[in-house]
């Protein structure tokens, strides 16, 4: 601990927990907690606190003190993921009930989404599920310029034949029934890909 | 997000209750759930499901914390609760549902039972609750931290389809403390017009979400029990799903897929396909199916009108 004095060895802890060291300070600090009892101890105070701090309950912002009682940059910040879980909590339960903020919600989604769709840019995740095609428009007057047994075997290939896609992407379904399903209180999740085979 | 990472994932409710039902559930249960959101623990949990002759099981780490429970371990883990799923450590994107309401109860279920006893060493509590006399679910909950520590789904013949119990369970999550949520989310806002059903027997519709390839989400909950409906435009060879199984329901064919914490229907109906995801008991999952478009074929002339025209 030679030359590290309580107040900033303190600093130099925080700084640690928040990941804020380059790999040299780290390293130091793990020399510290290493060999001196105290240290650790006083290490080991500062993480319960920030557990501590971690755990408090969650308080609701009141409206009054939302400028205009709407949200503004905090939507985009939202739309982002930038927010923490009490924020983020916040931030749904106010666009639950304010139409103003879901339109604006609605807008920067949008806006988003043009930006995500330019060439080059990631589109997300969706493109497993394919595009049904569409079946191709005919002429009519084929039918009529070809023989009857020509067209008549062509209608039943038609008719019978299979222009089905073979594939859903079912654990990305499932996945979003899982995010939609975890907005509801009280579930719990586990996942399946650690599945034990039955007997 | 790929599929088979996102393959590990299933859901299971041990109570999803916004109730307006006897005041006595109402409030054990929004105690409960209130509680159960915050709820600090961490442990192995066990599921499995038995639907049909077919049995899945599965078994994950699962550590839950301020709202949001991570699943897995390891570099590669999935983070999941309020609306939000992000496989961290993956580079693909991660989901944000915005709810437009909470789920309204449009079906009476009853509390019953309240028994202590000890598991793990700890305290807890069992509870029942019926639908019109018939058990559906018994949790057993932790007094202090309000995890459920088992949970059994009853059919409405009383027989357990599902089973949910931890393996290991700590009141501590011991290194999901420092986690910071930096997924860039895909958001899923709500749609202001809905076009799958508003209603599929006693559940109704909660939410509808467009997803590209003409397809629409719909959330649907009697309050206990949820599912969601996808609606794709055009056909889809459901028969070629992995571990299909078929499942007859009024002498319509089905194909269903059961997973340790859900069941996945899928079916053809004349324009359309649709699968269904959801945590039903089997009976329920009847009526809701019985509710929906039925399976079918075009019929002859109008497969052929749709091959030549469109």
């Amino acid at each position: 601990m030679a030359g590290v004095n309580p107040l900033g060895r303190e600093e130099l802890f925080s700084a640690f927990l928040d990941g804020e060291l380059t790999t040299e300070e780290a390293e130091f600090v793990n020399e510290i907690l290493g060999g001196d009892e105290e240290a650790m101890e006083e290490f080991r105070g500062i993480q319960q606190v920030r557990k501590a701090l971690r755990m408090l309950p969650d308080l609701e912002i009141p409206g009054w003190l939302l400028p205009d009682g709407h949200l503004g940059d905090q939507l985009s910040s939202y739309l982002d993921g930038e927010l923490s879980a009490a924020e983020q909590r916040t931030v749904s339960d106010h666009v639950i009930s304010c139409a103003d903020c879901r339109a604006e919600l609605h807008d920067l989604d949008r806006a988003r989404i043009a930006v995500r769709s330019l060439p080059g840019v990631e589109t997300g995740q969706f493109d497993q599920i394919p595009v049904i095609p569409k079946p191709r428009r005919r002429r009519a007057v084929a039918v009529g310029s070809i023989g009857i047994a020509a067209a008549v075997a062509v209608i039943l290939g038609l008719a019978f034949g299979s222009q089905q896609q073979p594939t859903i992407s079912l654990d990305d379904l499932t996945t979003q029934h899982i995010a939609r399903a975890s907005a509801e209180p009280g579930f719990a999740v586990f996942p399946a890909g650690f599945e034990i085979p039955a007997p | 997000m790929s599929a088979p990472r996102l393959a590990i994932l299933g859901t299971l409710v041990v109570g999803a209750m916004t109730l307006t039902v006897s005041p006595a559930l109402a409030d054990g249960l929004n105690e409960y759930l209130e509680e159960a959101d915050q709820a600090v623990y961490s442990g192995t949990q066990f599921v499995s499901t038995t639907w049909d002759g077919v049995e899945a099981m599965g078994m994950v780490d699962v550590r839950h914390f301020g709202g949001m429970a991570m699943v897995g371990s390891g570099p590669v883990y999935t983070m999941i609760g309020q609306g939000k799923v992000n496989t961290v450590g993956s580079p693909d994107s991660a989901l944000a549902y915005v709810p437009r309401a909470r789920a309204p109860v449009n079906h009476a279920y009853d509390l019953a039972g309240a028994e202590l006893s000890t598991r793990f060493g700890r305290t807890v509590k069992t509870i029942d609750i019926v639908e019109n006399g018939v058990l559906r679910v018994r949790m057993v909950i932790d007094i202090a931290t309000k995890a459920a520590l088992e949970t059994e789904v009853f059919d409405g013949d009383g027989n357990r389809f599902r089973f949910s119990t931890m393996f290991e369970f700590s009141d501590s999550v011991a290194g999901m403390e420092d986690y910071e949520d930096d997924g860039d989310y895909q958001m899923m806002l709500p749609l202001d017009e809905a076009g799958v059903p508003d209603r599929a027997g006693r559940y109704r519709l909660i939410d509808a979400y467009g997803v590209p390839a003409e397809a629409e989400h719909g959330f649907y909950t009697d309050g206990l029990f949820r599912f969601s409906l996808f609606a794709f435009d055009g056909r889809h060879d459901v028969t070629k799903i992995e571990d299909g199984h078929t499942w007859g329901v009024d002498g319509f064919e089905y194909v269903t897929v059961i997973r340790p914490a859900e069941v996945r229907v899928l079916w053809n109906a004349p324009d359309q396909t649709f699968v269904l995801i959801g945590d039903l008991p089997p009976d329920h999952l009847e009526e809701v199916v019985a509710a929906l478009p039925r399976p079918g074929q075009r019929n002859w002339f109008a497969r052929v009108w749709h091959r030549l025209f469109g």
